[in-house]
């Protein structure tokens, strides 16, 4: 794994995606953070994308009202019936 | 064509449902608004941050893939191709939205009717669900000012799930692009929420 400096790269933008979704293996992981250890202003942006996943991931979830698929099935039955109606 | 009990239909995956449902079986649709209508209401959500137009943006969705049915083709996933049409949609109703707010006059503020709609219930909460719900709603507000180029991103990796593939379909974009806008979306959210404190979020 060669990482470059420069948050334009793309290839440093995967590995920063991969080190924050914990797919590197503990070699990768070990070099990146050796790399990291030795630019400041990376390191802050590495540290912040971590901690926004897990801010995102700590999000309610929203979930349909019990009555959501009667009034599917009526709208569909009315747009049905109106097809037919023509 | 064998008969297909509803036992069996929801035995099928996606594809195998939407397939079903092209060959004539209403109860396949069914099955498939029963599989996503809290994946899609949840996605929505994050769009609309309010209830009716979410669950109107559901409805349609639904409606269009009724509608459209014969016009999904097996090559993309189930969910991409419902993904990708709720997307659409809640862009439009954004942009409607933002188009209507220029020639709205402002909201009156002494009107109870003219309020934002609570999330949830207002009744007495203990103090830890309390601040739960503080920071809760802190995240749904900093959502919602991500810029909408990092906002859906995030939104389909981190509160979808969404493999980056199905996110670079649905978005239309190069694998790259939203390997990027994810890191700098998320990147983006901490930094609107910094001065929260997020129990899970303490560094040591």
């Amino acid at each position: 794994m060669k990482v470059q400096n420069s948050i334009l790269d793309p290839s440093l933008n995967d590995v920063i995606n991969d080190y924050v979704e914990e797919t590197l293996d503990i070699n990768e992981r070990f070099e990146f953070e050796n790399f990291l250890s030795s630019h400041k202003k990376l390191r802050a942006f590495v540290h912040k994308s971590k901690m926004g996943k897990k801010i995102a991931r700590n999000s309610y979830s929203v979930r349909a009202a019990n009555d959501f698929e009667e009034k599917l099935a009526r709208r569909i039955a009315r747009e049905r019936e109106s097809k037919e109606l023509k | 064509m064998n008969s297909l009990s509803k036992k069996q239909l929801r035995t099928f995956s996606d594809e195998d449902l939407m397939e079903s449902f092209q060959a004539g079986y209403d109860e396949a649709f069914d099955i498939l608004v029963a599989r996503f209508k809290d994946r899609l209401h949840n996605f929505l959500y994050r769009y609309t941050h309010n209830h009716q137009d979410c669950e109107d943006l559901v409805q349609e969705t639904f409606l269009r893939v009724y509608r459209s049915k014969h016009s999904y083709e097996r090559v993309a996933k189930l969910s991409t191709w419902m993904y990708t049409i709720a997307l659409n949609l809640a862009k439009s109703l954004y942009k409607k939205k933002q188009r209507m707010q220029t020639i709205t006059i402002h909201e009156d503020e002494t009107d109870p009717d003219d309020q934002p709609l609570k999330l949830e219930d207002t009744t007495i909460l203990q103090d830890d669900s309390l601040h739960e719900k503080m920071c809760m709603n802190e995240l749904e507000k900093a959502l919602m000012q991500l810029s909408e180029n990092f906002r859906e991103v995030v939104i389909l990796r981190d509160i979808q799930q969404l493999a980056y593939d199905e996110i670079a379909e649905i978005t239309g974009l190069p694998m790259g692009t939203v390997k990027s806008r994810i890191n700098r979306g998320r990147a983006q959210l901490q930094e609107l929420l910094e001065h929260h404190v997020y129990p899970e979020t303490i560094s040591v």
